[in-house]
């Protein structure tokens, strides 16, 4: 037999949602608002970020030299070469943001680097420093294989020193005969740099954004649920629902069980868009809905704390937004906690969502379990307890005081 | 059926129910007549759970109301003076869920509902929202939603309260013929002709007490056979005019320009009375004898009118 009071929760629970759902406020907050957000950060952030080769500008004669430097670029899979026919259009290639990196090779041939040569090889490297890390790379990469180069031809001119040929026929065909040996040094034992993609906490950034504003929307809407309490004490029906078998407790309960479905509605939709969208991994099923359940419980005890300090509707959106906006930025929903200087590092930890997005991170981005995160979901769930008990027992002294 | 001892109700330093003490029958239509602020509502919401007393004892059925609370809500139905009702919900909606919050549920609810919905002559609306209601109609489907979980006993606080003639007469209808079918029932209002045609007995509640309470019959007899004379003057007379008046009635009290007397032989002293206004250069606006009734009580009782 179940007790009337958990009946009687059910019905305040389910009508509550049902007058949710028929409201077209809600559908456009809870549904519709994070699909739209979800899809604005998927487009500005480009959606998972996966290691693609990102183009570098070559103005460079066509010959083999500039062919063993494009092959050794893009051996490294972080770059890929684009030849340009004048260096104005490579370097404006770079600053259009098109290209990460320009370089200029002088106008000399394989041949040439038998010869002795008055001027030493000079090559014009322009980076943007949007991009230095991947700039960097290619930096180092040119200069190994312009240090190769060297070598090569180093050896090549002691060589031609050493057998003094007497002709320019002869002094031909010898680097003829050479030349398929340089090639191969010069392309096979370049510089070379395999990548991929192994994870990091800013490889999600998208990922992190979508839950971070994933947990403002569900704080938004326990302000919304504060306010649908502050209602049934305005419209009255609150005088019928506890004078039927509910209690002030009973009551904030049913009232935040309605908002636990309607924030797991939501973050869970940021979640599978993300998923479905973008392909994002977020880590071990099980534990990523227990985070979800655990930052919607949260959501609960925080519209516990607003409606157990507000009076009014009024009270309920002001105080709603304040603690919003400051929870929203100390704890990492407007920008990574990482970023804070220490002591709002420190702060965040009072925040619902510095717990709830660590966890989300934690799973997907280092790839731990659902042990791993556990103080965080306890934490959680020690807010929407403590919260909760606080909104039920102001809402106790109003009413039977 | 439901016995109160007692009660007393404050508000922080404010007491708004001093010392109430009745008891209503089973099958009996209990009236608590007074005027506003008097502590009815008050009164009512410590009867309902929603607050407890701060002296006193509240028994339904012998359930204590503090101890026994669940005992207590199976047994009792509430009618908020103010519409208590979800708007954005259809009429039959509204009755189901608060059916449902007692537990009940399926076919005979809905039968239940359907019912009510007849009861309160709302069948034929009963898919639209409450929003859409006149204030009469809501005022019925409100007396109907207190009324799902069959209780023994029902509080109806002002029911009536700014509706047409019509609905009115409905409410008052319903509550007769719910009260034929052995519902007890609690009505206040500071409408005596409510009251008198409603109720079994009455309580006449002024400054949160209990000031005068029996039958219609008993009631009366506390006026005594005094007959109201409710005279409004045209202009606000001197501090000494109700001394000049106190030879012909009983008592005499004055509000503003409204001057009221309470007469033994009121046909016999008004062209007394008339001719004493006069003389004192105070011209008649308007004049009024009343049938003598809860409202005589009440004056006699408290020096003022139950209505301004
Ligand atoms: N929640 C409250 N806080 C403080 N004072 C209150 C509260 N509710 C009622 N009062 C005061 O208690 C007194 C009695 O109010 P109550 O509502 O019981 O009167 P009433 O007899 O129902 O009057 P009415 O006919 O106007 O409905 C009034 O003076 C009122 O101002
Ligand atoms: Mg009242």
């Amino acid at each position: 037999m179940i007790p009337l009071v958990l009946k009687a929760i059910y019905r305040v629970t389910e009508r509550d949602l049902v007058a949710q759902l028929r409201s077209r406020a809600f559908f456009v907050q809870t549904l519709l608002l994070p699909m739209i957000l979800t899809l604005i950060i998927g487009t500005a952030l480009g959606g998972q970020r996966k290691l693609e080769p990102s183009p570098v500008a070559l103005f460079a004669p066509n010959n083999e030299i500039s062919t063993a430097l494009t092959s050794t670029i893009n051996s490294t899979g972080i770059a890929l070469v684009e030849q340009f026919s004048s260096a104005a259009a490579a370097r404006a290639s770079v600053q259009s943001g098109h290209a990460i990196a320009v370089i200029e090779l002088p106008n000399i041939n394989f041949r040439a680097l038998a010869r002795p040569i008055d001027q030493s090889l000079k090559v014009k490297l322009g980076l943007d420093p949007g991009n230095q890390y991947r700039g960097r790379v290619i930096e180092q990469v040119t200069r190994s294989y312009l240090a190769q180069l060297e070598a090569v031809r180093a050896s090549l001119l002691g060589a031609v020193r050493a057998l003094k040929p007497s002709t320019a026929q002869e002094l031909g065909a010898f680097s003829e005969s050479l030349l398929p040996v340089v090639r191969k040094r010069l392309t096979t034992d370049g510089f070379s740099v395999s990548a991929q993609d192994s994870g990091g906490r800013s490889a999600g950034f998208f990922a992190y954004y979508a839950v971070a504003f994933g947990v403002m929307f569900t704080l938004m809407s326990a302000t919304n649920s504060a306010g649908g309490i502050l209602d049934e004490i305005e419209r009255g029906t609150i005088m019928r629902l506890l004078s039927a078998p509910l209690t002030p407790k009973s009551l904030i309960v049913a009232k935040f069980l309605a908002l636990l479905v309607v924030a797991v509605v939501q973050l869970g939709s940021f979640v599978l868009l993300t998923a479905l969208l973008y392909g994002v991994q977020w880590g071990e099923p099980w534990a990523v809905f227990c985070t979800v359940l655990a930052t919607a419980a949260a959501a609960a005890g925080f519209g516990g704390i607003v409606i157990g300090i507000s009076q009014t509707h009024e009270q309920v959106n002001v105080i709603g937004l304040a603690f919003l906006l400051v929870m929203s930025l100390l704890g990492g929903s407007m920008w990574p906690i990482e970023t804070l200087p220490g002591l709002a590092q420190q702060f965040s930890k009072l925040t619902f969502n510095r717990w709830s997005i660590e966890a989300f991170q934690n799973l997907h981005a280092v790839g731990q379990g659902l042990t791993d995160i556990r103080l965080n979901l306890l934490v959680l769930a020690g807010m929407a307890v403590v919260g909760l008990a606080f909104g039920a027992a102001r809402l106790e002294t109003r009413f039977k005081s | 059926m439901l016995e109160v001892k007692g009660l007393q109700k404050r508000y922080g330093s404010y007491v708004a129910v001093e010392d109430v003490s009745f008891s209503v029958a089973s099958g009996e239509v209990y009236g608590l007549l007074g005027p506003n602020g008097a502590g009815k509502s008050s009164t009512i919401k410590v009867l309902s759970c929603l607050a407890k007393p701060d002296a006193g004892s509240v028994t339904i059925d012998g359930f204590d109301i503090v101890k026994d609370v669940g005992q207590v809500k199976n047994r009792i139905g509430i009618v908020p003076q103010d519409i208590a009702l979800y708007e954005d919900f259809s009429a039959r909606e509204n009755l189901l869920f608060f059916g449902r919050l007692y537990g009940l549920g399926g076919k005979s609810l809905r039968i239940r509902a359907d019912e009510l919905l007849e009861d309160v002559g709302l069948l034929d609306r009963a898919r639209d929202k409450v929003g859409t209601f006149s204030g009469g109609m809501k005022r019925r489907i409100n007396i109907a939603a207190g009324l799902m979980h069959n209780p023994k006993i029902v509080y109806l606080d002002e029911p009536t309260v700014g509706i047409d003639p019509q609905s009115r007469r409905l409410i008052l209808d319903l509550v007769k013929k719910l009260n034929a079918d052995g519902l007890s029932v609690l009505y206040t209002t500071h409408y005596m002709e409510e009251a008198e045609e409603l109720c079994n007995r009455i309580g006449v509640i002024d400054h949160g007490k209990i000031i005068a309470e029996g039958t219609l019959p008993e009631l009366r007899a506390i006026a005594g056979e005094l007959t109201p004379i409710h005279i409004a003057l045209r202009d606000a007379p001197k501090a000494g005019t109700i001394r000049e008046l106190e030879p012909f009635a009983q008592t005499v009290s004055l509000e503003g320009t409204d001057l009221t007397l309470l007469c033994r032989e009121p046909r016999e002293v008004l062209p007394q009375i008339l001719t004493k206004l006069s003389s004192l250069g105070l011209s008649v606006h308007h004049l009024e004898i009343e049938e003598p009734g809860l409202e005589t009580v009440f004056l006699k009782l408290t020096g003022r009118r139950l209505r301004d």
